[in-house]
């Protein structure tokens, strides 16, 4: 399966330390724009995003370019930044392809266009259903999800229900 | 070197007084104080606008970032210290989760 993942999910992946089996159970592509926005996070230091340039540089995250025009026609449209515009437009212009994103927009936008859609918690989750991490491994993520996201309780809490 | 101009403003004493005691503790004269305070200022001021903006649902969070002049990650961590929470309801959690289990 080919996930395209925003910045937004490739960090709160990255920060529960569970990006890189991802890249395992996963086939993770980011648009060269998203993969800009993480990079930005070098200059403060960010350890998500030395640890996204590495899964870069060891081919486990490939880096792909969107149509220039589609994603710019999103811009305008939505009011979104380069990189969310770019993953949207990847997405409608390669069929069966997933988005990983937990901005609202992106998610919002997403739905209008009946994409295929999934969130940092489905896959902690999911990773774990497959055997990728431990029980263990799976709800010390989600709760780094809890404290770094913006993930209500009652949602996190259903997730914690599927761990079990 | 960044080209100066003069901008006279009129303040209220407890503002000048912010602006002193701000070069006091930072041991900074008055003029380097006060560019401080509106850098910081505007910054703030930015990040509460288009958070609010992205609350109600009118731009993304990397767009915000784009505003703001800061990293996606940090304007995740101001979302979340503003409390937004995500829009995702447990049906969509369930729709993505079998998505990945296919």
């Amino acid at each position: 399966m080919k996930i395209a993942a925003d910045a937004c999910t490739l960090i709160l992946l990255a920060k529960a330390s569970v990006l890189e089996k991802g890249t395992e159970a996963f086939k993770v592509t980011m648009t060269a724009e998203v993969y800009e926005e993480v990079l930005k996070g070098k200059g403060k230091m960010a350890e998500d995003a030395f640890l996204i340039e590495r899964l870069e540089k060891e081919k486990k995250i490939t880096v792909v370019r969107s149509l220039k025009k589609m994603t710019e026609e999103l811009i305008k449209n939505f009011e979104m930044g380069k990189g969310e515009a770019s993953v949207i437009s990847l997405a409608l212009e390669e069929k069966g392809m997933v988005i990983a994103t937990d901005n609202r927009q992106g998610r919002k936008v997403a739905k209008i266009n009946n994409l295929n859609l999934v969130g940092s918690l489905e896959l902690v989750v999911a990773l774990f259903k497959k055997g990728k991490i431990t029980s263990e491994k799976a709800l010390s993520a989600l709760k780094v999800l809890e404290t770094e996201g913006w993930f209500d309780d009652y949602l996190i809490e259903k997730t914690k229900e599927d761990i079990k | 070197m960044t080209e100066v101009e003069f901008l006279g403003a009129r303040l209220e004493k407890d503002i000048i007084g912010m602006v002193e005691k701000t070069a006091e503790e930072e041991h900074v004269d008055k003029t380097k104080a006060l560019k401080e305070l509106i850098l910081l200022g505007r910054k703030q001021y930015l990040i509460n606008k288009f958070l609010e903006r992205y609350r109600k649902g009118l731009c993304s969070l990397d767009k915000c970032a784009e505003e703001v002049g800061v990293s996606v990650g940090e304007m995740m961590q101001e979302a979340v210290r503003a409390g937004i929470r995500s829009s995702q309801t447990v049906e969509e959690y369930r729709q993505g989760l079998n998505l990945l289990l296919k």
